[in-house]
């Protein structure tokens, strides 16, 4: 299982990569991290990976964007959007556009470790 | 203002006054005369809990835990005896008196809390079992009831699960 | 997956129906099967019988012919033609009977009844094959005897008959090969007749053990099916009839569920419609009307914001398509606890809940849970509430840890002391109605001594717990009797305090490593008494000032503060907070007042604390307000409006008799009672407190102009 890791914030992205190296999920293997949504799109369409986690809040390109560029690339993506976003509607946009879940920040590991399992099968 | 008073406790004079008032009743009950407040204080859990010479406690567990003390001297419980044409005043038949009272207070508890506290069977004490009882609570409630010119006392020592 | 599951689940359900009409069809197919070969076997049957009755008037036909023959031909005819009736008989009925024989013998087609052909089964028990033999034997040297009158002109001998077949006979046989044949006729006609008759008779033992077997047959497999009938009859409107009872009984169960559960429960279909059955409690939870099959969306549309509707219906679709994991997107849910308003503006808040329903493995419904969780929502803000309060005034503390660790700790074992106090009082009660009302009295003051000191201190925790808990009090006063349920409600109360007295000291403890790291300042001992007392009793002069709307400014004089005994300073402050309490709020006017009266708007306090003889360490203490000073008039008429006195009663009291009652539980000029004042519990306190230390209280007042009260003790 290849992952892509899409959040603007590094504390965000290195949280995501430690929880996974800590829980020893042997399928994942993190394939990129995305700091914007092009640059997401870009990593994806380099690697097209399995599974991608997915920041709203973004600059460039926000989450909802990046999830439709993603779907038109590969319409059976996985997507997790992870965001702190109060506003549902924008949330729920993006599950429109294609995305499968939705996790809340501030998450812990279980309940990462959980969405993402969830998310695979 | 006067809601935020009992905000930090974790206990409710309501649930002080369901086992003050049913130990009321069961006076009531049985000799036609009401056992009254005299007096309530806290106690120091560094000291012992201040019991009388018989003791009936029943253990609460469930949303609330700790124990119910019910204590008294032997002088109420031989009136108590008398009244209920029980000629026998041993040491026995008191401690079953005021294992009895104890078991009233069970029974309250039970039909006012409900699935909130599992309460258990009364379990009584005299003065030498009872000695060095020690409360839970940093303050265990000592409620003073007075029958006729007797004296009894309800310790309350029960927190509220966190 | 869901497909296959629902098949084996039906072939489980159908089993014994299933097995029984294959039982049927199986019965059937054999009591047919055996009903056809059987009828075949009894036509098969029927012919042999009929061709062996045949062959028995066959062999007497030869007989016969040969008879008559032998006549023909001794009666002169000499020669024989082919015209000879007997002859031609002969020649018909020999093939006729040989090939009969034959088919008995070996099974073949010959000819029948009709002459048509006809196939001949061989026959089967070995009786019938004895006879076929023995007939064989007399008959093939018959047949040996019978073969000149088949010569044929081309020489050949052919008995056999084939159609169609033009055949010249020779006619040549003379009389003695016929005699020899009738000879041979005569002697063994009766034998093959015989036999005949006895194969006849065997076959049809064998036709009637057939159709006795068919028979047999036919009933057992008749008697099968119909037991099979039954039995599936029986099964199946049992099965039904247990089917039905379920299902009333499933649906009874289903009625009760959703006539008793509190929640509403629903169903909505693609087409976001009700189902026909929902919980009682919907409406009531909606409130509002609910039909089957109503339109969900036009429903919530009424209760929500745009916003939330537009959300819920995109949610609700997701729900609907199978991309989204249902339990990952739970949080997006727009109606959980929803606030929604009904018609008459009564805000509420719904917990709407969606689960999707599978059917054959496909999402078919979502079942939709509402709960009113008002009451919830509302205790659990009101918890936000008080935790964000509270945690305000941990901030507060803590930052006065900071600056005043000594005030702090001071406080902490003052209140601690108080509390103390109060509990050991309330445990020695005497239960006399006076004794109580005392004991009222002296933990109002109590309290009241300690609200005044969480006030000056800015902790704001204690000061409203201290208020709330004042306040409960004096219901209890004014209504002139304390009762035993009242000791049960102190208690509870001196209880929260304990708790917040604990909840203060673990904020104290945390923060004495930073204390003990804390540098000692430049200031002396002395001048930091000074500088506490003054940081003390500034900002609640402020504070009520600004509460109540008064202008004030205060001047210190209190630099021989830091000389006293620390215990004299801790006493002197809760005299100056409670006086200064007054002062603002009994004595000085609001500034329209002052300026009515001519005064500056800005009102003064002065405090101030001087050796009045050093050498005898005599001291005094006083604080001063330029108000409106104490009116006897005012103590007399609130001492009346109160009903503790007769008009008549207070007319008689002298002006220091009035004065002094302001210093008697209870009493207090203010008009309302606020946390500040007007509980007629200060003064009380302050003459406490100057017992305490051995001093004596002055007044001094001057109506409109200032009141003073000064402290004077020694040291």
């Amino acid at each position: 299982m290849k992952l892509l890791i899409v959040d603007d914030s590094s504390i965000i992205r290195s949280r995501i990569a430690r929880i996974l190296s800590d829980s020893r999920l042997p399928a994942i293997q993190i394939v990129g991290m995305a700091r914007t949504g092009t640059e997401a799109v870009a990593l994806f369409q380099q690697h097209t990976p399995d599974l991608v986690t997915m920041d709203l809040t973004m600059p460039e390109m926000d989450g909802v964007e990046s999830t439709e560029a993603m779907i038109t690339l590969k319409p059976d993506s996985n997507i997790l959007i992870i965001s702190a976003l109060s506003d549902k509607a924008t949330a729920i946009k993006a599950l429109k556009k294609g995305a499968k879940g939705f996790l809340y920040k501030p998450f812990n590991d279980e309940q990462l470790i959980h969405a993402l399992l969830e998310i695979m099968e | 203002m006067a809601a935020d008073v009992t905000a930090l406790s974790d206990i409710d004079e309501r649930e002080i006054q369901v086992f003050v008032e049913a130990v009321s009743r069961y006076f009531s009950q049985i000799t036609g005369q009401k056992a009254e407040i005299r007096a309530a204080f806290l106690t120091n859990n560094e000291r012992a809990l201040p019991v009388f010479e018989f003791t009936g406690m029943i253990k609460i567990s469930g949303d609330y835990y700790g124990a119910i003390y019910f204590s008294t001297d032997r002088f109420l419980l031989s009136r108590l005896l008398q009244i209920m044409n029980e000629p026998r005043h041993g040491e026995e038949h008191l401690l079953d008196a005021v294992g009895e009272i104890a078991n009233t207070l069970a029974g309250n508890a039970r039909q006012h809390f409900g699935e909130m506290m599992e309460v258990s069977v009364p379990l009584t004490m005299d003065g030498k079992e009872s000695k060095n009882l020690k409360g839970l609570r940093d303050r265990p409630y000592v409620i003073m009831v007075r029958w006729k010119q007797y004296e009894a006392s309800v310790i309350i020592d029960i927190k509220r699960k966190k | 997956m869901a497909e296959t599951s629902t098949t084996r689940l039906i072939l489980r359900k159908y089993r014994a129906i299933i097995i029984a009409v294959t039982i049927f069809a199986i019965c059937d197919i054999g009591v047919m099967g055996t009903n056809f070969y059987s009828s075949f076997q009894i036509a098969e049957s029927a012919v042999s019988i009929n061709l062996s009755g045949r062959q028995r008037m066959l062999s007497q036909r030869t007989t016969k012919a040969l008879l008559l023959l032998q006549d023909d031909i001794g009666r002169g005819a000499g020669v024989v033609n082919g015209d000879i009736a007997s002859l031609n008989e002969l020649r018909f009925v020999v093939p006729l009977f040989n090939e009969t024989l034959r088919g008995f013998r070996d099974g073949a087609t010959v000819r029948g009844g009709d002459l048509r052909p006809v196939f001949l089964v061989q026959v089967e028990t070995p009786a019938s094959e004895d006879f076929v033999r023995e007939t064989y034997e007399i008959w093939e040297p018959y047949l040996e005897k019978l073969r000149p009158l088949f010569l044929r002109t081309d020489g050949t001998v052919k008995i056999d008959y084939v159609e169609n077949e033009k055949v010249n006979y020779a006619n040549s046989f003379n009389e003695a090969e016929l005699a020899a044949a009738v000879t041979y006729a005569r002697e063994n006609n009766l034998k093959i007749l015989n036999l005949m008759n006895d194969l006849t008779t065997d076959l049809e033992t064998v036709a009637d053990q057939r159709a006795v077997r068919l028979r047999i047959i036919q009933l057992v497999g008749l008697t099968i099916a119909l037991f099979n009938v039954i039995y599936t009859l029986f099964k199946s409107i049992s099965d039904l009839v247990r089917g039905d009872r379920e299902l009333t009984k499933a649906r009874k169960e289903t009625t009760e569920i959703l006539s008793t559960v509190k929640e509403g429960l629903f169903l909505i279909d693609r087409e976001h419609k009700l189902g026909s059955q929902f919980s009682e409690s919907l409406s009531t939870v909606l409130r509002r009307n609910v039909e089957p099959e109503m339109p969900f969306l036009p429903i919530l549309k009424s209760m929500v914001p745009q916003a939330v509707y537009d959300n819920t219906r995109d949610y609700i679709e997701l729900l609907f398509g199978d991309r989204v994991k249902e339990s990952l997107v739970a949080d997006l849910n727009p109606l959980n606890e929803v606030e929604v308003e009904d018609n008459l503006g009564v805000k509420r808040y719904l917990n709407f809940n969606f689960n999707r329903v599978l059917e054959g493995g496909a999402i078919s419904h979502l079942l939709v849970t509402v709960q009113d969780v008002t009451e919830r929502v509302s205790l659990e803000r009101q918890l936000d509430e008080a935790k964000d309060r509270s945690r305000k005034e941990v901030e507060v503390l803590l930052n006065l840890l900071q600056k005043e660790p000594e005030m702090l700790h001071q406080f902490f074992n003052t209140t601690k002391g108080v509390l103390e106090q109060i509990n050991e009082r309330l445990r020695n009660d005497d239960s006399t109605q006076e004794g109580r009302m005392h004991l009222l009295a002296f933990i109002m003051r109590a309290i009241h001594g300690i609200k005044g000191e969480a006030a000056a201190l800015g902790a704001e925790m204690f000061e409203s717990y201290a208020h709330g808990f004042e306040q409960e009090l004096s219901v209890m006063r004014d209504r002139g009797e304390v009762r035993g349920e009242d000791f049960v409600r102190i208690t509870v109360l001196l209880d929260g305090f304990y708790e917040r007295l604990t909840s203060l000291s673990g904020i104290i403890t945390r923060s004495a490593a930073k204390a003990k790291d804390h540098t000692p300042s430049a200031v002396s001992v002395e001048e930091q008494t000074e500088l506490s007392f003054k940081e003390n009793i500034e900002p609640l002069i402020r504070r009520i000032a600004a509460d109540s709307g008064r202008d004030v400014s205060v001047v210190f004089d209190i630099a021989d503060i830091g000389s006293l005994p620390k215990r004299i300073v801790r006493e002197l402050n809760s005299i100056a907070i409670q006086l200064v309490r007054n002062a603002v709020k009994h004595g000085i006017e609001t500034p329209q007042e002052r300026e009515a009266h001519g005064k500056p708007r800005q009102g003064l306090i002065q405090i101030a604390c001087h050796a009045s003889d050093a050498t005898a360490d005599q001291y005094e203490f006083f604080v001063r307000d330029d108000g409106c000073g104490i009116s006897v008039a005012r103590i007399r008429e609130k001492l009346v409006s109160s009903g503790q006195m007769t008009e008549e009663q207070a007319k008689r009291l002298s002006a220091k008799e009035l004065i002094m009652k302001i210093f008697e539980p209870g009493f207090s000029t203010a008009s309302e009672a606020d946390r500040d004042a007007g509980r007629g519990v200060g003064m009380d306190v302050i003459s406490e407190k100057v017992l305490k230390i051995n001093g004596r209280l002055v007044l001094d007042s001057k109506v409109g102009e200032f009141t003073e009260f000064r402290v004077l003790f020694e040291a």
